[in-house]
């Protein structure tokens, strides 16, 4: 009777203070959905596109719950199979017929689209996961507001991370409180991502050689492109990453060191990792299994490449793009990892492989992408070009070099935390306290603000 | 612990401190800005050292540099032309009006233009940040301080003068080195209604200059669009002149000849004239201004004749 008074009162003392906590994390997660939505609403710049996305979000959340409440356990289980491969459909869909544009498309391709919605692909896988996830009984049905919070995470950065579903949990979960702990873990990773975007990503802009056809401004300005997707896409995954690890949520980091990568497989589970973690979980796991035959797989596995680059966006490059990884994939898996490859060699077709993909992915109007794969193969081109070398190395490297030698600076810096912290710890050189506050320093001298998101493109 | 939290606490108290600079950095050394200014200087002294009145003065920014030509206007009217259109006005467009505005005699011809009355959606946040403290212009200044580099470079007199940008006495275009040739060019987005936050502005403008005395004539560039963008752009078009007609502008407002879907007619921007372009819009503000029906600044006109028939 004691025990049972005692508890009566130490409850009747804790209920306000329970009330009190579920009440600051209700306000703290209206204030992540305003200010995921004010980001989006800036990013766009159109003002409606959070309208947008709510009623989006609403009627994804009213289909998730149809789902959840199905009885029929057959049905719930085509649903959980389809969901995201129906998103993957519907994306393209959409981007084929001009409603949403390409994800990292060139200006050719721009297409200003009257959903508005930049980082379309995001939201809609993150929507149609929820729904496979509910129809496997992965997750328990989120209320509204955690939902909200989910979609809208402003720490995503619109085309960051893309977090699977089981991320509501740590919502659910969550109280917002202030923490010098999290605050000192965080920070490094905020001066890191501020200096790869703003000082060095920012200015590594390759655009204006995008024209060129032939080969070797074609292939620089490819190279170029490539260091320019690192740094900024990075850059401000790890500006997110430290966001929410401040405020006591914990997201994908999105990159560790992918071009220290021996192979194309280890690249891919150390570049965007959120969407390779997103396509094993829902396209490959899934679906894997019920396909007979290890050739058979790995053809299938090597497929889901062509998948995630007609997501970015339904052109031919993006196709070109995913066929030439899947083969690569296929290639790797297959045969060539037998082999035993000399560093060397090893080097350097990573690097091929890198510029070569960059080449085909940059380049949306399929006649000039065309005209640079005849170029690369013209005897006549490359002669033009060896003729005039200097011209060309100053046209498109001369306007970038300072970047570059920040880039080639950096991955130095790179190596050496890869060689002293292994890739298990990423980027750890960097995040120590003199290298980081070096970082803080460079990042307010040299970076600049602005320049969008790389992803968040429509 | 303690080690940790007291550096978390000096890497807060450094960037504080980074954008607390970043504020008080005179905004006009930023970006060219303060060389912007500088030819703004260079050009007006010349109109200001002219005796002639009235005369016609161009403002604007870049738009306005490449595509009108004061040496056209000054031909078709007889007045003295100025353009005092500057690179990278743009950001921050109010302060450069400012500026500009000491230069504006009684009775004198303005034409307008300011870059910002249809690229609304672009982020140039920086506008009108010059001399004001606000947490706004600290966050969203293009750069915050790597400015202080150049802010040395002011004070030591050496701020970059080279926009690749060569102009005559009367400020118009000698040369110019295209950074950006590419055969595609970006269009600018359709981003729905911004017709009713123009023509306010434009009203604000005229109203402005009218108070010194001058004869506004606004102009609104011209800009690249997507052909499938077209119609709405049009649409556009059409509801601003609908309410400039309301609010009795028609005369000083050129809104038409502004939508174009051909990159021929632009340079390196969707906002930047080509040459061929240039002939036409200056044409085209030249037959407003003298036609006899419809130019709004038929006084000054009127009065310059007047006195240059009596020299």
């Amino acid at each position: 009777m004691a025990y049972q008074e005692n508890s009566i009162e130490h409850l009747a003392r804790r209920a306000p203070r329970a009330n009190w906590s579920l009440l600051n994390a209700a306000v703290g997660k209206v204030v992540l959905c305003a200010l995921g939505l004010a980001l989006l609403s800036k990013m766009s710049g159109v003002p409606y596109a959070p309208i947008t996305l709510g009623v989006s979000a609403v009627f994804s959340y009213g289909v998730a719950l149809a789902v959840y409440r199905l009885d029929a356990k057959g049905v719930r289980r085509v649903i959980g199979r389809i969901a995201v491969p129906f998103g993957f459909v519907a994306i393209v869909a959409l981007n084929l017929s001009g409603l949403v544009g390409t994800l990292t498309g060139a200006d050719s391709v721009r297409s200003f689209a009257s959903l508005s919605l930049v980082a379309a692909p995001f939201y809609i896988l993150s929507m149609c996961a929820v729904i496979a996830d509910l129809a496997n009984r992965r997750i328990e049905m989120p209320r509204m507001l955690d939902y909200l919070t989910y979609v809208a995470f402003p720490f995503k950065l619109l085309a960051g991370p893309l977090e699977q579903p089981g991320f509501i949990r740590q919502i659910e979960a969550w109280r917002p409180n202030f923490s010098w702990s999290r605050l000192a873990v965080a920070w490094p990773w905020a001066v890191l991502g501020a200096t790869m975007k703003f000082v060095i990503g920012d200015g590594l802009s390759p655009a204006s050689t995008l024209g060129a056809t032939d080969p070797i401004s074609a292939i620089l300005t490819a190279a170029i492109f490539e260091l320019r997707f690192y740094f900024d896409f990075a850059g401000y995954s790890f500006i997110g990453y430290a966001g929410a690890l401040a405020l006591g949520f914990r997201i994908t980091q999105n990159f560790a060191h992918p071009f220290f990568a021996p192979n194309v497989v280890l690249f891919w589970r150390r570049w965007h990792m959120s969407l390779g973690r997103f396509l094993a979980r829902y396209l490959l796991e899934p679906n894997v299994g019920m396909i007979r035959g290890r050739l058979a797989r790995m053809i299938f596995t090597s497929g889901i490449f062509f998948v995630s680059a007609l997501w970015h966006g339904g052109t031919m490059n993006y196709a070109f793009w995913g066929l030439f990884h899947a083969t690569c994939y296929f290639l790797w898996i297959s045969r060539l990892k037998r082999h035993r490859w000399s560093g060397t060699s090893g080097v350097a077709a990573m690097i091929l492989f890198f510029v070569a993909g960059r080449f085909l992915a940059i380049e949306a109007d399929p006649h000039r992408l065309l005209a640079k794969l005849g170029n690369l193969l013209s005897p006549a081109a490359w002669r033009d070009d060896l003729m005039n070398v200097a011209a060309r190395m100053v046209e498109v490297v001369g306007p970038q070099a300072p970047y570059l030698a920040a880039a080639t600076l950096f991955f130095i810096v790179e190596y050496q935390s890869v060689a002293r912290y292994g890739v298990g710890r990423p980027y750890h050189l960097f995040r120590r306290p003199v290298p980081a506050m070096v970082l803080l320093i460079i990042a307010l001298l040299f970076g600049s603000t602005g320049g969008g998101l790389l992803y968040a493109r429509l | 612990m303690r080690g940790s939290r007291r550096l978390t606490f000096v890497a807060l108290l450094i960037w504080a401190c980074g954008m607390l600079v970043s504020a008080v950095v005179p905004w006009p050394v930023i970006e060219g800005g303060r060389s912007a200014l500088a030819d703004l200087d260079t050009i007006g002294a010349n109109a200001k050292a002219s005796a002639a009145t009235p005369r016609i003065l161009l403002i604007g920014s870049s738009p306005v540099v490449l595509g009108l030509s004061a040496e056209e206007i000054a031909r078709a009217t007889g007045l003295p032309t100025y353009n005092l259109g500057v690179w990278t006005a743009l950001f921050f467009f109010p302060e450069y009006l400012d500026r500009a505005m000491e230069f504006v005699r009684p009775d004198d011809i303005v034409i307008l233009s300011n870059p910002n009355w249809l690229n609304r959606q672009s982020p140039i946040l920086g506008e009108g940040c010059i001399g004001k403290f606000s947490a706004s212009c600290t966050l969203w200044r293009p750069r915050p301080l790597p400015d202080l580099v150049e802010f040395v470079k002011v004070l030591s007199g050496l701020w970059p003068t080279d926009f690749g940008v060569k102009r005559d006495p009367v400020g118009d275009l000698v040369t110019v080195r295209i950074r950006n040739g590419a055969e595609t060019i970006p269009t600018l987005p359709y981003v729905g209604r911004i017709s009713d936050g123009v023509v306010a502005d434009l009203a604000q403008a005229a109203a402005r200059l009218r108070k010194l005395g001058a004869c506004p004539l606004l102009t609104l560039g011209p800009i690249f669009v997507e052909p499938k963008e077209r119609d709405r752009w049009l649409g556009e078009q059409s509801a601003a002149e609908a309410r400039v007609a309301e609010l009795g502008l028609s005369a000083s407002v050129i809104t038409d000849g502004m939508v174009n879907t051909d990159r021929s007619l632009f340079l390196d921007g969707f906002e930047h004239p080509a040459p061929s372009e240039r002939v036409i819009w200056t044409r085209r503000v030249v037959e407003r201004l003298v036609s006899p029906t419809q130019s709004p600044c038929s006084r000054s006109l009127a009065k310059a004749e007047h006195s240059l028939n009596q020299s």
